[in-house]
């Protein structure tokens, strides 16, 4: 029974079989076109747009979202499942997210013989042109989207991880004091599953990091990742969806800072910051009451490297199961490990890193 | 980092010039440079494992066979005969596999060294960062610096 994703004919016959958990109400379904989508690496994102019928009798234009890993496996470490679960134990919460409607683990129907699951699509862009444009009169709406921002990550951090079942999906902190040593030991273990090198400059950098591990954290939170811009949906101003949860974790919020893409822009006016990082987090704790330092921002940042050695070290280690890999894994496996080496060293005082990758 | 080597990384580039892009290729002369760049991957591929085993075997064979000619060749070409002969290159790397297990091996060994040595003012630990800018600063030529412009 089982079928190709990119034949529009399966997915239909697919959808059909799940039209109950299309959405309340839905009794049919035709499949119209599947596309794959060409933005992220890490996993493929493919659309699905078809028209539903309601128990009224009414079709209406719909599209859905499949997520799975590519042939090779998924470059983060992180199960699909875990994904899944994550988005379907924020729904119903405060934190905008796609719907996650069903895992597809069933043989018959599982795309190209691989899990496989579904969500809602949430109209919108990821996309704020304005972000980076750093002329006067873009102040006003790039200060906005960065409040905008941080609200949204307030809503994330002040969630109830524990009610919410978000203890059965990651390691979980003993206290805040012991939420980056849990991290660092989280990574290791992780990482234990698939390392086939030793890497002597992790092993420096993870000396380092934990002689500098901050304790100071208030309390523990759910984390998103990987944030920002490029990560979330936005309409008319408002982010309507937060995507891309393969790094969340429990822990430090400062964990997220360390992560934000573009959208805390430094600003500066008449030779004085008007936004900036110190501005964001005292914006962030009249939001949460959640004190989240510069520093430790900062060490998170440099933990971000092991984040980046984890993942690239993972696509090596798909590569060398399987010959040949994507060509996307194998640039991970190279060019990429070796900036997160590059990172890491920085931690312990080598600096040799050259331009951002284009 | 050892792995991925320069076979499993060619293999790849092949795969995807031949599996997804050539296919998605409409204009005639460009699929057909998709076929070339792949058969010419392929030999590179075979030629980076094989060419130094091959003429070092190609150039002992050649060696021995202008040496034991000498005084039965013409006089004019005796000197440059003797001359090519004398010069052989000093053997100087073990073969890249041998060495990628050494590298293991010794690495493997300097992260237990880091593990047991905690003060990160040790000498031995200093003296391991400097090994470590070192090792970066030599793998920087192909990991970093042979890549430039848009990679996605």
């Amino acid at each position: 029974m089982s079928g190709r994703l990119d034949d529009a004919g399966f997915v239909g016959r697919w959808f059909r079989h799940r039209a109950a958990r299309l959405g309340p109400g839905v009794v049919d379904v035709r499949v119209h076109a599947v596309r794959r989508l060409s933005r992220g690496v890490s996993r493929q994102t493919w659309s699905v747009s078809t028209e539903v019928r309601e128990e009224t009798g009414r079709w209406s234009g719909r599209e859905f979202i499949v997520r799975r890993d590519h042939a090779d496996g998924g470059i983060v470490p992180t199960p699909l499942r875990t994904e899944y679960e994550t988005y379907r134990r924020l729904n119903g919460s405060p934190v905008p997210t796609a719907t996650a409607l069903w895992f597809e683990d069933d043989p018959r129907w599982e795309p190209d013989g691989r899990p496989a699951y579904v969500r809602t699509k949430v109209e919108g862009d990821w996309r704020l042109p304005f972000i980076a444009d750093e002329s006067p009169e873009q102040d006003r709406a790039r200060i906005a989207a960065s409040k905008e921002h941080l609200d949204k990550l307030a809503l994330v951090h002040t969630l109830d991880w524990e009610g919410l079942g978000f203890g059965e999906l990651f390691p979980v902190p003993s206290s805040p004091a012991d939420c980056a040593e849990n991290l660092i030991r989280a990574a290791l273990a992780r990482l234990a599953d698939f390392q086939f090198e030793p890497n002597p400059v992790l092993a420096e950098t993870i000396s380092w990091l934990r002689a500098r591990a901050p304790r100071d954290c208030p309390r523990i939170t759910l984390c998103k990742g990987n944030n920002g811009h490029g990560e979330e949906v936005w309409s008319g101003g408002r982010i309507v969806a937060m995507s891309d949860w393969e790094l969340a974790a429990l822990g430090d919020p400062a964990y997220d800072f360390a992560q934000v893409q573009e959208m805390i822009p430094e600003i500066h006016r008449d030779g004085r910051r008007i936004w900036g990082l110190p501005e964001a987090l005292a914006y962030y704790r009249e939001r949460t009451g959640i004190e989240v330092t510069v520093e430790r921002v900062e060490f998170y940042r440099m933990f971000y490297g092991v984040l980046q050695f984890l993942y690239s070290h993972h696509a090596a280690a798909l590569a060398r199961r399987r010959d040949p890999v994507a060509l996307r894994f194998m640039w991970t496996a190279t060019e990429v490990s070796f900036r997160s080496q590059l990172r890491l060293a920085r931690v312990f005082g080598v600096d040799l890193m050259k331009e951002a990758i284009a | 980092m050892i792995h991925p080597g320069v076979q499993q990384i060619l293999a790849s580039v092949i795969d995807a010039v031949e599996r997804e892009i050539a296919p998605a290729v409409e204009d005639e002369y460009a699929a057909s440079l998709c076929r070339t760049v792949a058969q010419m991957l392929r030999a590179v591929r075979v030629r980076v494992d094989a060419e130094p085993r091959a003429l070092a075997e190609d150039n002992a064979e050649l060696r021995g066979l202008l040496a034991g000619w000498g005084d039965d060749l013409p006089r004019h070409v005796r000197h440059q005969v003797a001359e090519a002969v004398a010069r052989e290159p000093e053997p100087r790397y073990p073969a890249l596999p041998e060495l990628q297990e050494d590298a293991l091996r010794l690495r493997a060994a300097l992260v237990s060294v880091i593990d047991a040595v905690p003060q990160e003012d040790h000498p031995v630990r200093v003296a391991a960062r400097r090994y470590l800018r070192r090792q970066l600063e030599r793998e920087q030529a192909w990991q970093q610096d042979a890549f430039t412009g848009p990679r996605r």
